[in-house]
């Protein structure tokens, strides 16, 4: 089960940071955010990378690999592990499973890049919002709400 | 290596250090002999890594080696006390040597050789006495002079050397020579290299010592030295430097200890001595260049401990245990970074520095809650004192095992010293140090986010040790980077521990920046209480002293309260805070109403305020700071006159300042530099600074093309939408004159053409000092006009451009005219800029500089157009012509100027191969002719080429025109010039002329007369014949052969009599060149040209 | 089909809704930053949707390529013709027949009102691109309809 899951503005602000449980006490809420913020460090690491490999061809097995918007698990601490998927539009996804609770400690890679595809296409559709500015944080309940259910039901 | 913080859970060095055969030299007085200085400097200086793993040890005479303990014969009784002893890596490390050299001084032809042999041989054996019982083995180095010995003496060396070992029992092998004389350091390489050979043979035979115990040994009772012996196995094979030997025993004392049972009163000892193996596991598989070993190691390892937590009152030493071992591997890492490993942003050393941060947060946690109790430390007998022989036992019961406390009342006591030792142990020095650490190796490896994070921790450290105001400092830069990337929750919580510690310090310049940010709609504040911060920073200003921040350390209130009874009537009485580089509950924009403005105009400036907290803010004073290129200057808001502004909450007010421009700001730009506004409270003022011009640097993360359509939710959508514009440029106050040109365009090329100009004062005022430059501007069409254009003010007179009039001074609604002339040879549209420049007394500025372009267009064009033909003396046209044979030169010139000329006069000058058929100039036909626009005026000059040229076909020649305007009466007329076209010019031996008739009348003889020149030296045969028609009767010769004489002529005579009436073709004559042929054509085309093709024939009336 | 219809007919309604927005204010020039500005709100937020399934791109003329294929096929139901670039930033693509002038006469009948009609697609184009974090500026040339040539400038910073 994710523990956590973000979108991260092209600015690198957080636009959504939605977390389990009805656990709101702000030092959840603090550890949440500091290992999202946290995983942007990982983040622009990949995405470094990535763009050096662009620039040298000879890594052409590799390359074909880091074109994939979903970069897989970024780090893992003694309690969690955090996945990224950046968009083309360089909107970062990040994703928290908690590697001490049994459904977090399973979780498939498979299964990860599913839930930030379907995360991705949320996404998508929010910003769509007539009332959403992009750039700005999300803050439509339904979003909220159909996030809550990926991160629950999917993973 | 950084150094890190001590407490009992630190390494002791032996344990650290990288461990090197132990080498003792003997019988060098190194004080009184200086050869001996030199050998042992060489030996014990500069050892670098490239030189053998050995470390040399100077033996005096009074050295003393340990002694012996007796063999064991049988294990079956014995029962170890404790895994490994404390002194025996001391022992092995700097005790017990490997190899013991004997220096001894002699030359072999030494004539005291039988007394030197006996000492050398004496003190080997006393070496050997002190060694007894250890397997150390000795060798001896004979120093000498070295100093070749002569040849007859050369077996004597080896017999002396072979009668030496002998004496001292030694093997030959184990007698080494040093020449001292030269080339000492490459002996002592050598001789070191030696002697590490005999070290690890040493090393190797102990190691067989040991391996033979282990028979001897059972699980049930020697648990422990399964442990000690690998270990010892281990370590002897690191001084032989065989790591990987090394790493396979050490793995096995590991092992061996895991195996153990572990009980509350060894988990002291097992979990010292297993971090101690795993320290050397890790440090030996970073030296094998198998890192992921290392770290897997190290994992697994406290995977291992986490959960043998002993006693729980002792809780706090578990925790302690895993931090170093974290802290420890974190300096194995980095210390293999250093010496080549590559890491990378997910594995590197700062991990393991914040995990032993993190374990020594749980440490003091674990001692929060076991030790409150121990308030003093126990009394006398103290438990602590007591010698340990083995590593991680207590001193308060050495070598016990049993697991049941063997005096419960001395354990106690003991449990007391420890929790009291921990409980004023500094908790928060040890993290901030581990945390440092981590911080530096995060910002190394490309993580300067999770380097913030650990920031914000020791920040935090710094605030639970009560150093506020180092807290504050670490706080307020990590407050800027989460600002900076809108992570508004961790900025919140950043800056409500920064506003905690600016109160707890009393700093009243930090605690109003901190409070004014405090009140941003984006950063949330404890219980939401916003209202609270705002009356802080009303007390402050009132020079009240503020209410605390909530959740407080209680110890540290009454303190603060003492800080700001002293410091709230003091410096600082102005707080300025720089308000662009915080978010706040105040927005400004600000924008020029234009992007230009004149020298005259009042400038305005619209600001826009927004108050993002709701209440009203009476702002004292406010001004705005705008600068030019000469000067800055402070401009003073005002609402309405008023210099007080209100601000309301979720209002945005519109003020508007307006000024105007000094007379230096002619041409600059004008920049906003600030706005300021000032609470004040006749004690204290607090300044709010927007610096406008460092807001650029701030790029907007919304494009500003969604603003348009998002609806609702954003109320303060004009605020938001509102684009600054923070500069604007000033340039001269419009000129109120006006100009008016006078002129008959189009212009004809060449000519002077008059433009009449007119500039009129629409001033109030007379101006003054007023000066006109002409200039011509350049176009695409006509990309430098100053080359084909001239200009000047009289006619006929080009001045230098541009041309500068000074006219002086005009008075009010009078007007100056004056007249210019240009004159261009390229018909294109020119371009003629007027300024006036003159300054004006206006009633703010005297001396105001203004000024105003005109510009006006002429269009030029060619007055005429000259074509050319070329026909014969009977109008026949021609190709070409022949060498004195005369033709006429027709110009026709089309008039193209809408304006009437009259054409004065026309010239042909001829080029040097052609002259005037007349030989003088002729009359021009059409001088003094007025033609209008179409009109064709055609001339006729009749010339002859007098030379056949080289070259081929030449102009003809210049045709000039006088002309001038109809209208224009003065006098000045215009020559334009035209190049005629070329004529191939041709050479005929003969020139024929014959009187042909245009017309004739019927049945009417005519006489014609033939006349042949030559015109050559030779005389030219031709056979002529007459081509007769039908229409015409003739006489005369019909076929017959004539000869030309040179330079002269003959005549032909013929009578043709017409028959019909109309237009007929005549009796032609045809000549054939008898002879040279080659001139056959030129003679041909001659006759051709000269006889008529036909003749109209007059119809003959009856009267 | 119909529903492509609909989104002809909602885009001449809008640039003549447009126009009569701005006929009070005076002069020949049209103002339609307002259609330019739907288009790039619309480019901005339909990017996030098309490029869900694409990989990442490799560097600008990916993205272009992308712009010229997939981009313009989604909305126009039809591919670039051409597409051109100096490779320093400049790009030109060209449709020869550019879906909301095709239904115009050829030739000159109506060329001085083709500037209306590429407003909102230059808006589109710039839109996608900032979203996909290329800032640049869009113009478009109508030579011969119903071929519209848009001209992109990078911006670099």
């Amino acid at each position: 089960m994710a523990v956590c899951v973000a979108v991260i503005g092209k600015d690198n602000s957080p636009l959504y940071i939605g977390g389990t449980g009805n656990d709101t006490s702000t030092d959840n809420e603090l550890s949440r955010q500091w290992l999202v913020h946290t995983a942007l460090d990982a983040l622009e690491e990949r995405l470094a990378s990535t763009n050096n490999t662009n620039l040298n061809s000879s890594a052409n097995a590799s390359r074909t690999e880091l074109r994939d918007l979903y970069l897989g698990l970024l780090y893992s601490t003694d309690t969690h592990k955090i996945y990224g998927y950046v968009t083309n539009t360089r909107i970062k996804l990040v994703l928290v499973t908690s590697s001490t609770s049994p459904s977090g400690s399973n979780i498939r890679d498979a299964e990860v890049r599913t839930a930030l595809r379907r995360l991705h296409a949320l996404y998508a559709d929010a910003i769509c919002n007539p009332f959403h500015l992009p750039g700005d944080q999300i803050t439509s309940t339904k979003f909220d709400k159909q996030v809550k259910s990926l991160i629950m039901n999917n993973v | 290596m950084a150094t890190q913080p001590s407490d009992n859970t630190e390494f002791p060095p032996e344990i650290i250090l990288k461990p090197l055969a132990l080498i003792g030299l003997s019988g060098l007085d190194t004080v009184n002999n200086a050869i001996h200085k030199a050998i042992w400097d060489a030996f014990s200086n500069n050892r670098r890594p490239d030189r053998a793993a050995v470390r040399f040890k100077l033996l005096n005479n009074t050295f003393e080696f340990p002694v012996v303990k007796p063999k064991r014969n049988s294990y079956e009784w014995y029962i170890p006390k404790g895994i490994l002893k404390k002194n025996w890596i001391t022992k092995r490390v700097s005790l017990i040597p490997a190899v013991v050299v004997i220096f001894y001084d002699m030359e072999w032809n030494d004539p005291q050789w039988n007394e030197k042999i006996i000492e050398c041989a004496s003190r080997v054996q006393s070496i050997r006495a002190a060694v007894e019982g250890h397997a150390t083995r000795v060798a001896v180095v004979v120093v000498q002079s070295g100093l070749s010995p002569p040849p007859s003496e050369y077996m004597l060396g080896a017999e002396r050397a072979q009668a030496l070992c002998s004496a001292c029992e030694i093997q030959s092998k184990s007698l080494f020579v040093l020449p001292h004389s030269d080339h000492l350091m490459g002996y002592i390489i050598r001789l070191e290299n030696a002697f590490y050979d005999i070290a690890q043979n040493y090393y190797h035979h102990e190691t067989k010592n040991i391996k033979q115990h282990r028979d001897h040994l059972n699980k049930t009772t020697h648990q422990y030295l399964f442990v000690r012996h690998q270990f010892k196995l281990g370590f002897l094979n690191e001084l032989k430097q065989d790591i990987s030997t090394a790493h396979k025993h050490y793995m096995h004392a590991y092992n061996n200890l895991l195996d153990t049972r572990q009980v509350d009163t060894n988990v002291h000892e097992i979990r010292t001595v297993s971090g101690y193996i795993n320290y050397k596991l890790c440090k030996l598989l970073f030296a094998l260049n198998l890192p992921r070993d290392a770290i897997a190691q190290v994992k697994s390892h406290i995977d291992r401990y986490k959960n043998r937590i002993g006693p729980t009152e002792l809780l706090f030493e578990h925790y302690a245990w895993i931090a170093r071992q974290y802290s420890a591997f974190g300096e194995l890492f980095d210390e293999a970074i250093r010496l080549g490993l590559p890491a990378i942003q997910s594995q590197h050393p700062g991990f393991y520095y914040q995990y032993a941060a993190q374990f020594t947060v749980k440490r003091r946690q674990a001692m929060r809650s076991v030790c409150c109790d121990a308030s003093h430390y126990p009394p006398a007998p103290d438990p602590m004192e007591g010698i340990v022989e083995f590593y991680g036992q207590r001193p308060w019961r050495p070598g016990r095992l049993s697991a049941d406390p063997h005096d419960p009342q001395k354990e106690q006591a003991a449990v007391l010293a420890l929790q009291y030792n921990e409980r004023i142990f500094n908790h928060s020095a040890m993290i901030i140090s581990f945390l440092g650490s981590a911080i530096s190796q995060f910002k190394t490896f490309h993580s300067p986010r999770m380097r913030k994070q650990l920031v914000v921790e020791m920040a935090n450290e710094y605030y639970f040790c009560a150093d506020y105001g180092k807290a504050l400092t670490l706080l307020s830069h990590m407050l800027w980077d989460y600002r900076k990337e809108k992570w508004w929750f961790l900025a919140s919580h950043v800056l409500n521990r920064a506003l905690q510690c600016a109160y707890l310090s009393a700093k009243i310049q930090d605690y109003i920046q901190l409070s004014v940010e405090a009140l941003s709609k984006h950063i949330q504040v404890p219980n939401n209480d916003k209202d609270r911060i705002f009356r802080n920073i009303m007390a402050v200003l009132n020079m009240n002293i503020p209410s605390p921040e909530p959740n407080l350390p209680p110890s540290s209130q009454s303190k603060a309260l003492e800080m700001w009874q002293l410091a709230i009537d003091k410096e600082p009485l102005t707080v300025a805070i720089d308000m662009i580089n915080i978010a706040s509950f105040l927005e400004v924009k600000t924008k020029f109403k234009q992007q230009k403005y004149r020298m005259d105009d009042t400038i305005e400036v619209e600001l826009f305020v927004r108050l993002t907290y709701n209440t009203t803010l009476e702002v004292k004073s406010a001004s705005m700071t705008i600068s030019t290129n000469t000067e800055t200057i402070d401009i003073s808001i005002t609402d309405e006159g008023r210099t007080t502004l209100k601000l309301i909450g979720g209002e945005v007010k519109r003020f508007l300042c307006q000024f105007k421009a000094s007379p230096h700001d002619n041409g600059s730009e004008m920049k906003i530099k600030s706005v300021s506004f000032v609470l004040d409270s006749d004690r204290r003022k607090i300044v709010m600074n927007f610096k406008i011009d460092e807001i650029k640097n701030v790029e907007p993360t919304v494009h500003p093309e969604l603003l348009h359509f998002i609806l609702s939710p954003k109320t303060d959508y004009e605020f938001d939408c509102i684009m600054p514009l923070t500069t604007t440029s000033i340039t001269s106050r419009e000129c109120r004159l006006s100009l008016d040109i006078k002129n008959a365009v189009p212009a004809l090329q060449g000519e002077w053409f008059p433009t009449t100009f007119t500039v009129i004062n629409h001033e109030d005022g007379p101006v003054h000092d007023m000066s006109i430059v002409l200039s011509l501007l350049s176009s695409p069409d006509n990309p430098n006009p100053e080359s084909v254009t001239e200009l000047g003010f009289t006619h006929g007179e080009p001045e230098a451009q541009p041309i500068k009039l000074c006219v002086g001074d005009v008075s009010k609604s009078s007007s100056y005219s004056n007249t210019f002339y240009l004159k261009t040879n390229r018909t294109a549209t020119t371009t003629v800029q007027i300024k006036v420049m003159y300054t004006i007394n206006a009633y703010e500025t005297p001396q105001l500089e203004c000024s105003k372009e005109f510009t006006t267009k002429i269009t030029v064009i060619k007055p005429f157009e000259v074509s050319t033909s070329f026909v014969s003396m009977n109008f026949k046209p021609i190709t070409k012509c022949y060498v004195d044979d005369p033709f006429i030169v027709m110009p026709q010139i089309k008039i193209l100027s809408p304006w009437n000329l009259v054409i004065l006069d026309t010239e042909l000058e001829t080029v040097e191969s052609f002259r005037y058929a007349d030989n003088k100039k002729p009359q021009s036909c059409i001088s003094n002719l007025r033609v209008a626009e179409k009109n064709v005026a055609s001339d006729a000059i009749c010339i002859q080429a007098k030379y056949k040229p080289k070259e081929v076909a030449p102009r003809v020649g210049l045709y000039n025109i006088s002309w001038h305007r109809e209208s224009n009466t003065d006098g000045h007329c215009v020559m334009s010039t035209t190049a005629l076209s070329a004529l191939p010019i041709d050479e005929c031996p003969i020139t024929v002329e014959v009187n042909y008739p245009e017309v004739v009348d019927l049945q009417t003889s005519v006489p014609l007369k033939c006349t042949l020149i030559g015109k050559t030296n030779t005389p030219i045969r031709l056979s002529l014949s007459v081509e007769g028609t039908d229409a015409y009767m003739f006489s005369g010769y019909k076929k017959f052969s004539i000869t030309v004489p040179p330079r002269d002529k003959v005549e032909l005579c013929y009578n043709i009599h017409p028959l019909v009436a109309g237009n007929t073709i005549p009796p032609r004559l045809k000549a054939t060149v008898l002879g040279d042929t080659s001139r056959q054509e030129v003679v041909k085309e001659m006759f051709e040209k000269i006889f008529p093709q036909n003749i109209f024939v007059m119809p003959k009336y009856n009267k | 089909m119909a529903d492509d219809i609909v989104f002809e007919l909602l885009h001449s309604e809008i640039i003549n809704y447009s126009l009569e927005q701005n006929k009070s204010s005076n002069g020949k020039e049209v103002d339609l930053s307002v259609v330019e500005y739907i288009g790039f709100a619309a480019g901005y937020k339909i990017m996030e949707r098309l490029t869900r399934e694409w990989p990442r791109f490799k560097d600008e003329l990916d993205t272009m390529k992308f712009i010229c294929t997939d981009f313009w096929t989604c909305i126009y139901k039809k591919q670039i013709d051409n597409l051109r670039t100096n490779h320093q930033g400049v790009y030109v693509l060209q449709d020869n027949a550019f879906r909301f002038l095709i239904n115009f006469s050829s030739g000159q009948q109506y060329l001085e009102y083709a500037p209306r009609y590429v407003a909102y697609t230059c808006g589109l184009i710039r839109g996608g691109l900032a979203n996909l974090c290329i800032n640049s500026i869009v113009t478009a040339e109508v030579q011969t309809m119903p071929s519209c040539k848009f001209h992109i400038h990078v911006q670099r910073s």
